[in-house]
């Protein structure tokens, strides 16, 4: 079962730099080949700083804070391999991008069941603020906990 | 199959887009994996898989929503994309091919935005993401 008591933790922050070689490897695993993620050159042409990340990767950011994928989740009660990926959403408010050095800001906002307990659902929020101290994005994460079997 | 109908003369309901995807690899998972920090390994890991009773690895659901990105890019650059989420419905399996396509749900002129509804459908018919976006309306 989940604690109750994770409702409102606020995780201890991280700092991600966005290397260009991650926004390559990136865009190369989901297989875009726009060369405005892979080339600097281009990308400024365009009017970026850098090469500016995939729309999905701020999930990313999210994650990268040096520990196991799951350990929020893991922490409030969560085994993995019994949960899924509920849903994710971003809100973009300026462009990140390679060079940029992003401090990852999440907080449980919501831990609530359905189906009668046999599913709880963890929402994290999360708040991206660059290295000039703007707020670039937010995404909102739910992770579905399966605490029965389903019938 | 709806006809594709370009972004400045679209209605709601018109389909604006598509992109199709797969058949899913164990190498797209392995990229993946690597790239994107999402490290479970029911993604890569069959042995790890079939102890908790599924037949194989499944792809991660943020590949579906990157593909939804990949999707979204030719519609909008980055810095013109508001909003953008996805619900993760179905599970894919390896192999799945995956047709992605955008549609146009309404325009606000006034505020030069418009909002899509996003799917992502595996060729059996079965719906794996459901999705919304905002997205600002190019300047012609």
């Amino acid at each position: 079962m989940i604690d109750r008591r994770f409702l409102g933790w606020e995780v201890p922050p991280h700092i991600v730099e966005v290397e260009r070689q991650m926004v390559r490897n990136y865009a190369h695993a989901i297989g875009e080949s726009d060369p405005l993620y892979f080339d600097e050159q281009v990308a400024r042409r365009a009017g970026y700083r850098d090469l500016p990340l995939p729309p999905s990767f701020p999930f990313t950011l999210y994650l990268m804070d040096g520990k196991p994928s799951f350990w929020r989740v893991e922490q409030m009660g969560a085994v993995i391999g019994t949960g899924y990926h509920g849903e994710v959403e971003f809100h973009y408010h300026a462009v990140i991008c390679a060079g940029d050095r992003i401090e990852c800001r999440t907080r449980v906002s919501d831990i609530s069941d359905r189906k009668n307990g046999q599913l709880t659902l963890i929402t994290e929020s999360t708040r991206f603020v660059n290295q000039h101290g703007q707020h670039v994005a937010d995404m909102r994460n739910v992770f579905v906990v399966v605490n029965t079997p389903s019938p | 199959m709806s006809e594709i109908v370009p972004l400045h003369l679209a209605r709601p309901g018109d389909l604006l887009t598509q992109l199709h995807v797969g058949p899913v690899t164990r190498l797209d998972l392995a990229l993946f994996y690597g790239a994107s920090a999402d490290h479970n390994p029911v993604h890569v890991d069959i042995d790890y898989a079939r102890a908790r009773g599924r037949p194989d690895v499944i792809a991660h659901g943020m590949l579906s929503a990157a593909y939804l990105g990949r999707m979204l890019h030719r519609l909008a650059p980055p810095g013109s994309i508001q909003k953008f989420s996805t619900r993760f419905l179905a599970v894919t399996d390896i192999g799945d091919e995956l047709l992605c396509s955008a549609v146009l749900m309404q325009t606000e002129a006034g505020a030069g935005l418009a909002e899509l509804a996003l799917a992502v459908h595996k060729r059996s018919g079965v719906q794996t993401c459901s999705g919304r976006a905002v997205i600002r309306l190019p300047q012609i």
